[in-house]
Formats: structure tokens, sequence, C-alpha cells
């Protein structure tokens, strides 16, 4: 009788813990992702947008020099969390990468609670630490550089040490939601929000996205 | 910041929610999306299908006969490949309608929106639903 109660028990510390271990496990997301164009996605109407003197003022005195892409330089974070091309996902343990069609851009976001070392100097894509809560990949991104833009027509981003970005990816089978929101407090009074939407494709492609400066007068 | 706001809700909304939009980089910048002008029966001289936009290089007869040489910015080479356009879609000498928005300090370069061949094809050149190259009937 004892010995029925030990098995019942280990069996159900065996049950437990798989249970646990599948709750917890993230989901496979390896693949290629297309763009979906969707009302309701992209970035927020300008009057709705909250901008300080100061970023009012970098608005004002915008010019397109102030782009990367059109000088062929990846658009990096924020510009390039939203963009209308292909992306490829490579789940690891330790790292999730993403490989951008657009402007060959990779991203890594870090899940071995890594943080960036003390001199990690400021660039287009920064430093990006994941982690998991459910089937939501939570992405925070430090580092940024201020050689960038909130996106093209004009807004800007500060570039700041205080400025970072949070995304959160909501995955759904094959579909994935995307909210982020950048934190710049010395060009925005609140969050700007960020949504975008893809769906895995089973036959999807990456192209190669090789760039010529045009007429941005950029050479 | 009125001009501003209003391309940057042309390009910010268009582009996300499937309208058509031109290439999402800082183009209206240089160009007028208010405007469409329609180039007839112009002749390609060169079309190069590259990023961030391809370039169609055409002649315009002017109102004194002669040709004079445009030049029309427009969509990426890797938006164009995925709708079937490449280099060997228009080739030296071809005739072609041209749809394009102007520059706005007037230059012989504009964003073109759409081309259309004599066979009756036509590429409405944006991103999202509407886009895509358009294949006349056969008869």
């Amino acid at each position: 009788m004892r010995t029925r109660q030990s098995i019942l028990i280990v069996a159900a510390i065996a049950i437990n813990i798989q249970v646990v271990g599948l709750v917890s496990a993230a989901p496979s997301i390896e693949g290629i992702w297309d763009p979906v164009f969707a009302e309701g996605l992209g970035h927020p109407q300008p009057e709705d947008v909250k901008l300080t003197p100061e970023g009012l003022a970098a608005y004002e005195s915008f010019s397109a020099d102030g782009d990367p892409t059109l000088k062929c330089i990846m658009p990096g974070v924020p510009l390039g969390i939203y963009d209308p091309y292909p992306l490829e996902i490579i789940q690891q343990d330790h790292q999730i990468v993403f490989l951008h069609e657009h402007f060959h851009m990779v991203r890594r976001f870090f899940l071995d609670g890594r943080q960036p070392p003390d001199d990690w100097w400021p660039s287009l894509v920064g430093f990006s630490v994941g982690s998991w809560e459910g089937d939501t990949l939570v992405v925070k991104t430090t580092h940024l550089s201020p050689d960038n833009l909130m996106w093209h027509s004009g807004m800007p981003f500060s570039g700041g040490s205080e400025a970072y970005v949070v995304e959160r990816y909501d995955f759904d089978g094959d579909e994935v939601n995307l909210t982020a929101e950048v934190f710049d407090p010395s060009y925005y009074e609140e969050p700007y929000v960020i949504r975008s939407r893809r769906a895995r494709t089973p036959n999807g492609v990456i192209f190669e996205y090789e760039c010529y400066a045009d007429f941005s007068g950029a050479q | 910041m009125k001009q501003r706001i209003f391309l940057s809700s042309l390009v910010g909304t268009a582009l996300l929610a499937g309208l058509p939009a031109l290439a999402h980089h800082s183009t209206f910048t240089y160009f007028d999306p208010e405007v469409s002008v329609e180039y007839k029966d112009v002749t390609a001289v060169s079309f190069e299908v590259m990023n961030p936009h391809a370039r169609l290089v055409f002649l315009v007869t002017d109102e004194d006969g002669n040709a004079v040489e445009w030049t029309a910015a427009t969509q990426s080479a890797n938006v164009l490949r995925r709708m079937g356009i490449g280099a060997d879609s228009i080739s030296p000498g071809d005739t072609l309608t041209v749809t394009a928005s102007p520059h706005r300090d007037g230059l012989k370069l504009v964003l073109m929106t759409k081309v259309a061949w004599p066979n009756g094809d036509y590429a409405v050149l944006s991103i999202g639903a509407s886009s895509g190259l358009f294949r006349a009937e056969p008869e």
C-alpha cells in the first residue's frame, strides 16, 4: 500500500513537472514572417503625438539627411522596428536573432540574463535583452544611437542615455502582433507607440538588399 | 508643422494600413504626393532595378519638339521583384506612360507611382494591397 502511494506521489510530481514545463516553454517562432497590412497598425497620427518643446524643435528642423536609409545605412531602432519586408527569426536557447531583409539589419535579443557591459557604446540596434512572458516575447533595448529617427516623416529620436524601447511580441501560432513603446522623455511627453503584425509564411523567402544611395544627395 | 503633419500621416498611415503608399523612406521630403503628373508615350533610356529605389531614365518631348531627359525614382528592387518586375521589364527604346509625383524644387526628377506598357500591362508602384503588376486581358 505504501509502495503504491509512493508511486502515485512520484507520478503526480512527474506530471506536475511536465505541466509546469509545458506552461513555461517558449513557443516555436522560427521561420520567415511576412508583414501584414491592416487598419490600426503602424505609427501614431502626428496629432496624437505629444512632443516636448525640444522634440518639436527637432521635428521642425528635420532634414531628410537625418534619414539613415537614404544613405543606405540600416534603419536601426526605433526606425527599423516597423518595415514592410520579410523577417527571418532564428531561435536559440541563449538568444533570438531577427534577420531583417530590409538593409540586412540583424538584431540579437539575449535571453541568458546577460546585461550590457559598462562600456557598451551606443549603436543603431543598441543592446537588447529579451524574456518570455507566456507566449509574449518582451524585449528591452538600450544604448541607442542619436543618429536615427523615430519615423521617416521626421519624427525625431534623441538617442539620449535615458531613451529605451520595450517591444512586446505576442505570438499566436503563425501570427504575431507587436506593440513597441519608445521611451524618449527629452523629445516625447509620453511613450511613442508603434504597432505591427506579421504572419509566418512557410514558403517565404529573404532577398538580398544591396543598396545604392540615390536622390537623397548622399553619395 | 501643418504640412509636415500631412506628410507624416500619409506615409505612416497609408503604408501601414495597406493603402497606396510609396517607398517609406523620406521620399515625400523631395516629392509632392498631392500632385500626380502623367507623361504619355515617353521613351525609356535606362531602367536600373536597385534598392532603396529603382530608377527609370526617360525622354519627354517638350513643346519645342526637343527630347528632354527625365529621371523617375520608384519602389525598391525587392518590392519590384516580388511584383514580378525586373531589369528586363523595361528596355531602352520602350514606349511607356509614366505617372509620377513631381519634385518639390521643380527638378526633372520625379517619383513614379505607375507605369503602363503599350500592350495594356501596367504596374501600380506602391506597398500594400493595391500594388502590383497587372497584365492586360489577352485579345
